[in-house]
């Protein structure tokens, strides 16, 4: 799929002129740039580049945003440029060591549902690389697997043993919304296979070959006590992500179902910090199950987003 | 930098690897999704290589974990390694992994929310669990303040499959002193009582019953609490969980009524005990404990009670008195009613 070509011209705009005064190596960030729009054939670089317009084009942005993107191009190795979305990934790991990428977060989007929780659905994998395997040294092979789906999710349990955590590269936890959550329990047939798409997992075989089992942590309401709006900057920009940006004042994100059908695009997520002292036995296990196969759309994720960006931009798209 | 092609040099799958390992690898080239964590991507790599080419990823693997510089800023990259060892195997990582544990400088690193040194035991225990191992296990055990390496120690001694393990609860132990490690190790127990089964917990609780006390009141109670929890979850046809179960309640609630003290007596008949033993053990703790059996076992005059009945056990009040059929070959207990006619009570009940 090609990006439409008048949002190239607009992303590139808005990209130079918001950023290329305040970056101290303008030549890796044109490089980059350059990069970005020479390669018809990675669309997902064109998709990162108009994520991060559209952020740019936010009203009331606060300047935290830009001083963040700045550092990001201050980070960016100049030898991984010729692969954008890898040099930009690599950047903002390197820019989170020095400043945690939650201080990018617009405050103004923070508005939280004081009568809904969070859930976090992952792979049994990641709740043993985030969780059980930080305190218990458990690793991804067959047995250590088995041994922690039967620990933890043969049963509901509770996670007060957790008192240590990992969350990943960016310090950053995707968590979505309990009240969605629940209502796709009670009213799908195979939730792990519906929420595997809604969330834009997409997730089709692990790395044993296996059929991936999801698994959710519930967490207690009220916490954490902070949580936010994802913006481009929490996406991974280094793994096949579907995340889009989202400007509703909910103070909640969407990302994009891998199928793209519509009514399955509208869960909602958030981003919180990492936890520093794990969980607590107000946390709740539950196993959801295998997944079924999945069937990604990326060019509907690319129309999305160029959608989600004529709109802030204020133009009209060819697809609306 | 692309993936080698499958016919590419070991040489080149190793420099591969290694800028994969540096970051210089984008993680959408290998298929990476959210979540996903770089072994995950080795790993599903070398599962989707045809068998005869795998050698090559295996070589990598082992050369890189020798020869990445041992500084902390490659932390990261001996996690990476680490994690896919413990999945892939190679045969010649083994000695390496045994010579970085023995070195002790990886391990003083950390990544990932991991001590590197609690991952080199886990992953140097993927291999057989040896006496060196063992020794090495063992040491960490002793040393160690970190309550969650001791716990990793416990496990990784478990994969030995035997009951060796168990001897490392006198550790655990004492350092049962927050509800966080009761939590902790009543999972971790789980785990192992799963590839052991209990009759080497068991041991150790009937072993170490004494020294017991010498433990504050707070660390008994949770042990006792713990072991309930974890004994109540195992399989119940676990003789031994059963039993121990029943002794830890005995010893928590103070008395055992007749008809469990009868289920008790007959599955340590099955074990081996005779029960005469079982129930003369019960009513001596019984004795010590309350300084009055609660119970009392009495051999049968066979004048007195007609049908093979050899027992019986009554309690204080004298109504639920039950009477024990012994076999030729060993004993076996049946139940033969909630109530004995009162001519079959011993005088003082009647």
């Amino acid at each position: 799929m090609q990006f439409d070509e008048r949002a190239k011209v607009f992303v590139a705009d808005t990209l130079r002129r918001k950023l290329s005064t305040a970056v101290k190596d303008p030549k890796t960030f044109e490089s980059w740039l350059t990069q970005v729009f020479s390669d018809p054939e990675n669309p997902e670089a064109m998709r990162l580049a108009t994520c991060m317009a559209f952020d740019l084009h936010l009203e009331n942005m606060e300047p935290v945003l830009i001083s963040m993107m700045v550092e990001v191009f201050e980070n960016m190795s100049p030898e991984l440029v010729h692969d954008p979305n890898l040099a930009f990934a690599r950047a903002v790991e390197n820019a989170n060591r020095k400043c945690s990428l939650m201080t990018s977060i617009m405050r103004k989007h923070t508005g939280s549902e004081t009568s809904d929780s969070f859930v976090r659905v992952l792979r049994l994998q990641a709740f043993i690389n985030y969780y059980a395997g930080p305190l218990y040294g458990y690793t991804v092979d067959a047995a250590d697997l088995k041994e922690v789906r039967q620990l933890y999710f043969s049963s509901d349990t509770t996670l007060e043993d957790i008192t240590k955590a990992w969350s990943g590269r960016y310090d950053i936890v995707w968590v979505c919304s309990f009240q969605q959550f629940q209502d796709v329990l009670n009213n799908m047939n195979d939730p792990a296979s519906f929420l595997n798409d809604a969330l834009g997992l997409g997730f089709t075989s692990d790395a044993l070959g296996n059929i991936p089992e999801l698994v959710a942590i519930l967490y207690p309401l009220g916490h954490p006590s902070e949580s936010y709006q994802p913006r481009s900057l929490h996406a991974d920009w280094d793994s096949m992500n579907f995340f889009v940006p989202y400007w509703d004042e909910d103070g909640w994100g969407r990302t994009q179902s891998c199928s793209g059908e519509k009514d399955k695009s509208k869960m909602k997520e958030r981003i919180h910090k990492a936890y520093e002292t794990g969980l607590s036995s107000e946390y709740r296990g539950q196993y959801l199950g295998p997944v079924s196969s999945v069937v990604s759309d990326r060019d509907a994720l690319y129309q999305t987003t160029t959608s989600h960006f004529f709109r802030v931009y204020g133009v009209e798209g060819n697809d609306r | 930098m692309k993936i080698p092609p499958l016919d590419g040099s070991s040489e080149l799958w190793t420099e591969w690897l290694g800028a994969c390992l540096a970051g210089r690898v984008g993680r959408h080239d290998l298929g990476l999704s959210r979540d996903e964590e770089l072994h995950e991507g080795i790993i599903r790599l070398y599962r989707e290589m045809p068998v005869e080419h795998r050698y090559k990823l295996e070589s990598a693997i082992s050369i890189l974990l020798g020869s990445i510089p041992q500084l902390e800023s490659n932390a990261d990259q001996f996690f990476w390694l680490l994690q896919a060892i413990a999945v892939i195997k190679p045969v010649q990582a083994h000695a390496t992994l045994r010579r970085l544990l023995a070195e002790g400088v990886v391990g003083t690193y950390e990544f990932a929310g991991r001590s590197l040194q609690t991952t080199l035991l886990v992953v140097t225990a993927k291999y057989p669990v040896d006496d060196w191992l063992t020794d090495v296990l063992w040491k960490e055990a002793r040393d160690t303040h970190d309550f969650a390496r001791l716990i990793i120690c416990f496990r990784c001694l478990s994969y030995r499959m035997d009951n060796t393990c168990f001897g490392m609860l006198d550790i655990l132990v004492r350092h049962l002193d927050s509800e966080a490690a009761a939590a902790q190790l009543s999972r971790q127990l789980l785990g192992v009582i799963d590839r052991l089964r209990c009759r080497g917990l068991r041991e150790w609780y009937l072993a170490h019953i004494d020294r017991l006390s010498e433990y504050s009141t707070e660390i008994q109670e949770r042990l006792n609490k713990l072991l309930h929890d974890v004994l109540r979850r195992v399989n119940s046809k676990d003789d031994n969980a059963l039993l121990l179960l029943s002794e830890l309640t005995m010893r928590r609630t103070g008395s055992l009524d007749p008809e469990r003290l009868v289920e008790i007596a007959e599955m340590e008949g099955r074990l081996g005990s005779t029960v005469p033993e079982t129930l003369r053990r019960f009513q001596d703790w019984s004795f010590k404990t309350h300084g009055t059996p609660l119970w009392e076992v009495q051999r049968v005059d066979p004048c007195q009670y007609k049908g093979g009945v050899d027992y019986l056990i009554a309690d204080r009040k004298g109504y639920k008195a039950k009477a024990l059929v012994s076999s030729s070959q060993w004993p076996i207990i049946k139940l033969l009613g909630n109530s004995l006619p009162a001519d079959t009570l011993p005088k003082r009940y009647a």
